[in-house]
């Protein structure tokens, strides 16, 4: 049998879609937690940059 | 031969060294509880997928926290998950998912923390984390063996408390090169926007994780075969390192991506051919970390973190959609390859602007 549809048999809810969904949503959040630390990171090394150019340019 | 020999003397290799043996052992314990759940079921796949996405996606953001508090010690958080999660399952207390999940996230720790470690105090090179991610091809096919034997899961808790004298050892050297601060030496990554050089080094490495799984191995039969593979595996990640450090990454990390292209095509049936490009092929590993962490010079355990999301990301697809056949399989290889090798010449500084050994 196909395990794809295999989990679609209602038995397998608990052994199978709970944890998934539950994994799904886990996953979706350190995504989106990971992105705006890139974001916020990458942020501060372009505002780190331009303080050594004024700095230099002084 | 003495090119790479003074590569493995360099300056704080000892590092790499340290967390080889420490990957290596999180390994073993994470894929002997995976080979005692699954065997060879392709009905529960839900179990390495709940591993992957545990272990892989959270090490961005565990590895923001270390970057951030550095005297918080993740190796030592890392170590407690992985046994309360080892012996949880050994000793059948609660839900198998529940003990997966812990031990997940313990080898997230811990990888953030070899990453920490072996970046922080190679200055600039890739050999250190190099050869701490080849310890983990070793584990894996390790810990598959062992998990499939009758060797009593106490032995295994044995091996990893033996790594708690390399992790305080590994961290004494952190603590004593002090770059908590500075920027990282690594300075690798072309004038491309810093966002577009992570977002493709990132693609780069789903697309070698995604290909990982659909090389053409057909010769693959017995277990000796597997630890050839495997091996094979280990070997390039660390030699992709080493080459980078002496040549150059621009062009280790070109040439290996095309040079493993004819071996892999060719060795579908013919072991040695084929070991010969998996060799190349596990080459542009510590390449593309050595990218992100060019960009984000002040946080290696965020960039480490990337790399691993796109590990994950590479891998959902085949828990539902694989190429079967050697010409779908072959056509995939080629294409990415190629794309991969163009991501490559763009995003790459060129060679000799940086030093080298």
């Amino acid at each position: 049998m196909n395990p794809i549809k295999w989990i679609f048999y209602p038995r397998y809810l608990d052994v199978i879609w709970v944890p998934l969904l539950i994994v799904i949503v886990f996953v979706i959040v350190m995504f989106i937690l990971s992105y705006i630390f890139v974001k916020i990171e990458l942020n501060n090394i372009n505002k780190d940059r331009k303080e050594k150019e004024v700095k230099n340019e002084k | 031969m003495k090119k790479i020999k003074s590569v493995l003397k360099s300056p704080n290799i000892i590092t790499g060294y340290l967390y080889f043996y420490i990957h290596f052992v999180v390994e073993v314990l994470c894929f002997f509880v995976l080979a005692r759940v699954v065997g060879d079921s392709p009905f529960l796949w839900m179990v390495p997928f709940l591993y992957d996405a545990v272990a892989f996606v959270p090490q961005g953001i565990i590895g923001c926290f270390s970057d951030k508090f550095p005297k918080v010690k993740i190796g030592f958080i890392g170590l407690s998950l992985l046994l309360v999660g080892f012996i949880l399952f050994g000793m059948n207390f609660g839900n198998a998912y529940v003990a997966i999940a812990i031990l997940g996230l313990g080898n997230a720790f811990l990888h953030v923390d070899g990453a920490e470690v072996t970046l922080r105090t190679s200055g600039g090179k890739l050999s250190h984390s190099a050869i701490f991610v080849s310890g983990g091809s070793f584990g894996v096919i390790t810990g598959k063996l062992l998990g499939t034997s009758n060797v009593s899961f106490w032995v295994l808790v044995v091996l990893g408390l033996s790594t708690i004298p390399f992790i305080i050892l590994a961290n004494m050297y952190r603590k004593e090169i002090n770059t908590e601060e500075e920027e990282l030496e690594f300075d690798y990554a072309s004038k491309v926007s810093g966002g577009w050089i992570i977002l493709l080094a990132v693609f780069v490495v789903m697309v070698r994780g995604y290909m990982g799984y659909g090389l053409p191995t057909s010769w693959n039969k017995s277990v000796i075969q597997t630890i050839f593979l495997y091996c094979a595996m280990g070997l390039g990640k660390a030699l992709g390192g080493i080459f980078a450090d002496l040549y150059g990454v621009k062009k280790i990390g070109i040439l290996s991506s095309i040079l493993a292209l004819p071996f892999l095509l060719c060795g579908d049936k013919l072991m040695v051919v084929s070991l010969v490009g998996v060799l190349f092929f596990s080459m542009t590993m510590s390449i593309t970390l050595a990218l992100i962490v060019s960009v984000l010079k002040k946080g290696p355990g965020l960039a480490f973190g990337m790399t691993t999301i796109g590990l994950f990301l590479g891998s959902v697809p085949v828990f539902f959609f694989k190429f079967n056949t050697f010409l779908s399989n072959s056509i995939i290889i080629v294409v990415f390859t190629f794309i991969c090798v163009l991501i490559f010449k763009k995003i790459i500084k060129e060679d000799g602007t940086y030093e080298s050994y």
